[in-house]
């Protein structure tokens, strides 16, 4: 993603050109629906997810620092977004992954099932830990893009991400979900 | 087991290791089993993790989020009386119809008064400047990237368009001429007040975002502000040389020197 593009998108968007604001959810829908998956590990919660995230990025676009970088901006309301929805009591019940989502998720190496194993560790992770985690691994992020996304420092970034790698390795090994 | 070792492990797992540290994390491996064992396992959940791949958003999502949004949000465009309308049908929806409809009235007259065309008595026919020197920090980048001279900028370091009360559709031809390649983009920006009432009439050759021409012909049509920003397309110093012509009449030339 072209940091300068997007900034540019970003002031077509607030001049009132919605077709550059469909151009950044082109460019970001893809990142925003897999960190939401991954946080919410339901098709349907992630979708809606998607959708009220850029809601939420289009009514505060005129609060966007420019400053900084757009990327970090928009996965940061990701996440403020997909942590509340979680918390709310009345969203769909059955957490656990649903099979069309792990359908398309299996790789060579995982079955429908250890597929759906995974995505169940990963929802056993507190908040803390999975945003973290699901930064690295769903949104590609780097430590240092992580730490300023959520606005904490590299180590306790790297701290977090191991804890959470940890309490992951020892939910695979005991689900043999890996064997060494 | 130590901090920086476990630290080692993690960045040698994701690939951000120096060449020194991984050498030292492989040493560390054949030396001590249980880092080893330590280094096995999460490799393997690191693997686990990957494994889950990418899920291809639903196709309906893009056309769904736009559907929902209000597209004149942040429409400059917006009719003044639209907005003064709305604003009353709420008022006098929720609680005061008849002082509602006091207020509508008046301020229809106040607004009839302040948009009048005899009220528009031009300060300026055509005022044009450019100020400051374009500075190496700002265009002296490497070959072929971009670099973007924000709003701040733009007020000390690059050319300025200010167009007050023209009259309306009047055209404005910006030639620009270099020896070094430049890519002029023009975007709108509704807070860089400097830049007023532009609208790009678009050739077919010019792509939505970016003109890449010599020569812009600009519309005033009273309702976009747009930033005019150069791009130098190659490393070292240069010259630009900018011409503004309004209604066939060049009224100002200037050559604005980029420093080495």
């Amino acid at each position: 993603m072209n940091e300068a593009s997007d900034k540019m998108l970003v002031y077509k968007t607030l001049e009132g050109d919605t077709r550059a604001f469909g151009i950044l959810i082109k460019q970001y829908k893809g990142v925003v629906f897999n960190v939401a998956l991954r946080m919410s590990g339901n098709n349907e919660d992630a979708k809606d997810i998607a959708q009220l995230v850029f809601i939420r990025l289009y009514e505060k676009l005129e609060l966007y620092d420019t400053s900084k970088p757009f990327f970090s901006w928009v996965y940061r309301i990701a996440l403020n977004v997909t942590i509340n929805f979680l918390k709310n009591p009345h969203r769909r019940q059955g957490q656990e992954l649903d099979e069309n989502m792990a359908e398309n998720t299996v790789s060579n190496s995982h079955t429908i099932e250890s597929s759906m194993d995974i995505q169940n560790a990963i929802l056993t992770l507190s908040e803390d830990y999975r945003q973290v985690l699901v930064m690295k691994y769903y949104a590609g992020l780097s430590y240092e893009e992580i730490s300023k996304t959520i606005d904490l420092p590299v180590k306790t970034v790297k701290s977090r991400l191991f804890t959470a790698r940890q309490k992951l390795k020892d939910f695979f090994l005991k689900n043999g979900i890996i064997e060494v | 087991m130590d901090e920086k070792i476990i630290n080692l492990l993690q960045q040698e797992i994701d690939g951000t290791n120096s060449a020194a540290e991984s050498r030292y994390v492989k040493k560390l491996c054949l030396r001590d089993p249980e880092v080893a064992r330590r280094y096995k396992e999460l490799e393997l959940t690191s693997r686990a993790l990957e494994g889950l791949g990418y899920i291809e958003p639903p196709l309906s999502l893009e056309t769904d989020i736009l559907r929902t949004i209000d597209p004149e949000k942040y429409s400059i465009k917006k009719n003044p009386v639209r907005i003064v309308f709305d604003w009353l049908n709420k008022f006098s929806r929720e609680r005061y119809p008849v002082p509602a409809f006091a207020a509508g009235l008046i301020a229809g007259a106040v607004i009839l008064f302040l948009v009048h065309p005899d009220r528009k008595t031009p300060r300026h026919t055509d005022y044009t400047q450019f100020q400051g020197t374009l500075s190496q920090k700002n265009l002296s980048q490497a070959a072929g990237e971009r670099h973007i001279i924000s709003a701040g900028d733009l007020t000390d370091v690059c050319g300025q368009i200010e167009l007050q009360n023209t009259p309306r559709s009047a055209v404005i031809t910006i030639h620009i001429s270099s020896d070094a390649p430049v890519e002029i983009l023009l975007s709108p920006h509704k807070d860089h007040l400097q830049f007023k009432s532009m609208h790009v009439e678009k050739s077919d050759s010019s792509p939505d975002l970016s003109l890449r021409a010599n020569s812009i012909n600009l519309i005033h049509d009273g309702e976009q502000i747009y930033i005019v920003s150069f791009y130098k397309k190659a490393a070292g110093p240069s010259l630009l040389n900018c011409k503004i012509k309004r209604d066939n009449v060049l009224k100002w030339q200037k050559v604005l020197s980029i420093d080495p």
